[in-house]
């Protein structure tokens, strides 16, 4: 139904003109879901908007030929283009929040479209509208209806989106990221969804994705690339199980699996070659001393003003764990368990209303800063967002140097030099990165970078707040590796945040659950992914995407 | 920040002409109120040095024109060319004067303000709202007659220009505290912030090496347009008799003395200055505009 033939896609920019997608050739059938793969800068996303002809300015196709229903899309008046979106060809975005438009009611949207694209009268339009809502699950839809964006969840906007996308009746539809933004439950039932509609409408559908676990899920061929050009491609499971290229043995690869734990995550070494594969058994406490206990901990937002009116937010409630020396904790949940808030509390910026937090014997709440200063430096933190997690208006050296020059570690020019050096080289950075300034580097260097921060003042406890989430997944694996290394070098405890079960798995010794910033289950690794106990625990692991199944 | 300078701005701005010659311009204008006593041989504002015998005497160009004079004097017998220069002098140095002082009000209470949130930032943006309520002018025009009525004339002279600068300062700091407040909001939410304080790092430095350094951007181009303006609130104070005094003229000043001569023929005394002080902050306006757009990379993509 759709074919590409040896696509080459340019930017112009300051720099000149840069190739974004080259010789690229892809197929996609009727009700068949091709999963496009790649991680950022792949071209993967540029291909789903030159079918839509929506390049951002200063894109354009430079070859090739875009073959919808047998008429080339890149020759294609913009107004035949136009006719064809939203009828023949319908997108579905990354973000539900701003898909939408918020001051429009969700049906005027929906009906909108469908007169639009099928010419039904308005009153057909809104039976069909009310259809459409219905197939997507949602409740009381006569009176849902009337509703504005704003009055549905994140993942009940993502349904309206896809009613939205294939309410005109389109052949083909993009789908880029369409889960990236949402929880894990609320993703496999978005996955379920366009699968069963994909076999009941017999609809082409593309999915843009950097999640191998969800094109493990729901597509029936793959496409990988890299550097705009196309790696392999096949059938999902051929791809998944045995891939050919190196770089897709890579890719694949470097997906934290989900039913062992693995020493390190397979990537190249120095020369070049895949580590091992091997497995690897969780730490056990015997013998080690704690590190960190937190008991009966409550965090109360916004609680107090003027006259102690206002009760507040509690995000989180009675929390109570312990950390032995050496050992990794995982605090798992979806957005709003209060995991964050937990790893803000252990670094004393969140507001603890009760509760203790017993760092080696000493409880850090309430104690006055003069005291803590010196424990601060052995309790630090990594944080998800590499691009705002260092200050962009300074050099690498100035950075890494800070928590040196602020604990008084290393105070004359030669010595701090010779630290942040030595730091950089802990973190596989060359000496050559200090004089720089962070927006030279990538998410992964970055991260790098920040890490090295983090261990300059040579803690004993470090708290990763989703440390990996914002990066690709081979950047991911490198960086967790790191972290590991680190670990079994300095031997750090670690207290490890993730909403991401595979990841937690390869990195944690217990791993603790949260919802609604209350204690779900708390258990050693293994016990946990093999006899979870809790109802939401099941919940949560059958739901994770996987590649195996 | 240093490298983007270097690069990337620098490459924009040589791809600008209008942003070339509105710099040439203000270079020029600068580089004469700087070097005036070596450029012309009259002090202008020494009264000592004015001979009434040469007063109201044309341009050079028109009959009764001296070269000594080129573009003719004033009835005091003020060169107005050397008047120029002075008087630009007096006017950049105002308004560069008045700019620093509302950027450091400014930009320090938006850090506060944006940084501690709670009361701190209730009652500044109170005080910026209440303040944005008054035309600067008046605000300025206010100030500056208080202060005057309660000097004693004997220091009034040497006086009244700090009191021009101060109350022009003052009039323009909410616009610099709430650009500077939503930056520090924005920025106080980054994770780099959070590390700060992991380390224990106090409000200060926080503010001082992270915050600071990533809202000056923003402040930088509204200091660029806010001394334009500036420049205009002296002239139009000093044309309504409450800036500096008469005997140092600025721009102003001297479009106030200008305009009493201007229908009788006098032209000279009243244009003159008014070019210049149009020439000023004209190529101030569209150095700014440029400034704006090369540092803000959204604009390029029609969305700022």
């Amino acid at each position: 139904m759709l074919e590409i033939r040896n696509l080459a896609i340019e930017f112009n920019s300051r720099r000149g003109q840069v190739k974004a997608v080259q010789g690229l050739s892809l197929n996609v059938q009727s009700g068949e879901i091709l999963g496009l793969v790649g991680e950022s800068g792949a071209g993967k996303s540029t291909v789903g908007t030159a079918i839509m002809g929506l390049l951002s300015a200063g894109g354009q196709v430079t070859e090739g030929e875009i073959l919808f229903k047998d008429q080339d899309l890149v020759t294609l008046s913009a107004d035949a283009l136009r006719e064809l979106r939203g009828r023949k060809i319908g997108m579905i975005f990354q973000d539900p929040m701003t898909a939408l438009n918020p001051v429009r009611r969700i049906g005027d949207q929906l009906i909108e479209t469908i007169r639009h694209a099928l010419g039904m009268s308005a009153s057909e339009a809104r039976q069909r509208a009310l259809q459409w809502l219905e197939r997507m699950g949602l409740p009381e839809v006569e009176k849902r209806i009337n509703y504005y964006p704003h009055e549905f969840s994140g993942g009940q906007r993502q349904r309206i989106v896809i009613a939205l996308a294939l309410c005109g009746e389109p052949d083909l539809v993009i789908a880029d990221e369409p889960t990236t933004a949402l929880d894990v439950s609320v993703q496999a039932q978005i996955l379920g969804l366009i699968k069963d509609l994909v076999t009941e409408t017999g609809v082409g559908v593309i999915l843009v994705t950097h999640n191998m676990g969800v094109v493990a899920e729901v597509t029936d061929r793959v496409a990988i690339m890299r550097h705009g050009q196309l790696v392999e491609s096949g059938p999902t499971s051929a791809i998944l199980t045995a891939p050919e290229t190196p770089y897709a043995q890579m890719l694949i690869g470097s997906v934290p699996p989900a039913d062992k734990r693995l020493r390190r995550l397979p990537m190249p070494d120095e020369s070049g070659a895949l580590l091992a594969a091997t497995p690897e058994a969780p730490k056990s406490d015997a013998g080690r001393a704690d590190i960190l206990s937190v008991a009966g901990l409550e965090v109360t937002y916004n609680a107090g003003g003027l006259f102690g009116q206002r009760q507040g937010f509690k995000a989180l409630k009675d929390i109570n764990f312990t950390l032995k020396q050496g050992m990794s904790l995982g605090l798992v949940g979806e957005s709003g368990s209060g995991k964050s808030t937990c790893a803000r509390a252990v670094v004393g910026v969140a507001p603890i209303t009760q509760g203790e937090v017993i760092y080696q014997g000493h409880n850090l709440v309430g104690m006055p800063e003069k005291e803590r200063r010196p424990l601060r430096s052995a309790i630090q933190m990594i944080f998800q967002d590499p691009y705002s997690s260092v200050n962009p208006r300074m050099r690498i050296v100035d950075i890494i140097a800070e928590p040196l020059r602020f604990y008084g570690i290393a105070t004359n020019k030669r010595d701090i030099q010779d630290r942040v050096e030595a730091l950089l080289h802990s973190v596989k950075l060359p000496p050559e990165v200090m004089r720089r300034y962070p927006h030279q580097f990538s998410g992964g260097q970055r991260q790098r970078i920040a890490i090295a921060r983090t261990l300059a003042s040579k803690p004993e406890l470090i708290i990763c707040d989703e440390p990996t989430s914002a990066l690709d997944v081979s950047v991911q694996a490198q960086v967790l590796n790191l972290i590991k290394d680190l670990q079994d070098e300095y031997g750090l405890s670690l207290l490890f945040i993730s909403h991401d079960l595979p990841v937690v798995r390869q990195m944690c010794d217990d791993i603790l659950v949260l919802k609604d910033g209350c204690m779900v289950e708390h258990a050693p690794a293994e016990q946990l992914f093999t006899n979870p106990q809790h109802d939401y625990t099941q919940q949560l692991l059958a739901l994770m995407p996987t590649l195996g199944n | 920040m240093k490298n983007l300078l270097d690069n990337e701005i620098l490459q924009d701005f040589l791809r600008t002409p209008s942003a070339i010659l509105s710099f040439l311009v203000l270079l020029a204008i600068i580089f004469t109120s700087i070097f005036a006593p070596w450029l012309v041989n009259q002090n202008p504002f020494d009264p000592l040095q004015l001979d009434l015998l040469n007063s109201r005497l044309p341009p050079v160009w028109i009959d009764m024109g001296v070269a000594e004079f080129p573009l003719g004097t004033d009835e005091q017998g003020r060169d107005i060319l050397a008047a120029l220069f002075y008087g630009a002098r007096l006017s950049l140095l105002v308004g560069l004067a008045s700019v620093t002082f509302s950027f450091c009000l400014g930009v320090l209470l938006g850090l506060l303000a944006g940084y501690f949130r709670g009361w701190v930032d209730t009652v500044v943006t109170r005080l910026a709202d209440l303040q944005m309520t008054i035309p600067g002018l008046l605000v300025a025009m206010m100030l500056a007659g208080v202060i005057k009525t309660q000097l004693p004339a004997a220091i009034q002279e040497t006086v009244m220009i700090y009191v021009v600068i101060l109350a022009i300062g003052f009039s323009d700091w909410p616009r610099y505290a709430r650009v500077t407040r939503s930056a520090t909001m924005v920025q106080a939410g980054e994770d780099y912030v959070l590390a700060a304080k992991v380390m224990g790092a106090p409000a200060r430095t926080i503010l001082w090496r992270h915050v600071l350094p990533n809202v000056l951007r923003a402040n930088i181009v509204i200091a660029t347009v806010g001394l334009g303006i500036a420049i205009m609130l002296e002239a139009t104070l000093s044309f309504l008799g409450a800036g500096v005094p008469g005997t140092t003229p600025s721009l102003g000043t001297l479009i106030r003395i200008g305009t009493n001569y201007l229908f009788s023929g006098e032209w000279w005394t009243v244009v003159f200055p008014g070019l210049m002080l149009i020439l000023t902050v004209f190529s101030i306006n569209i150095l700014g505009d440029w400034l704006r757009d090369a540092l803000n990379p959204k604009m390029e993509h029609g969305h700022a």
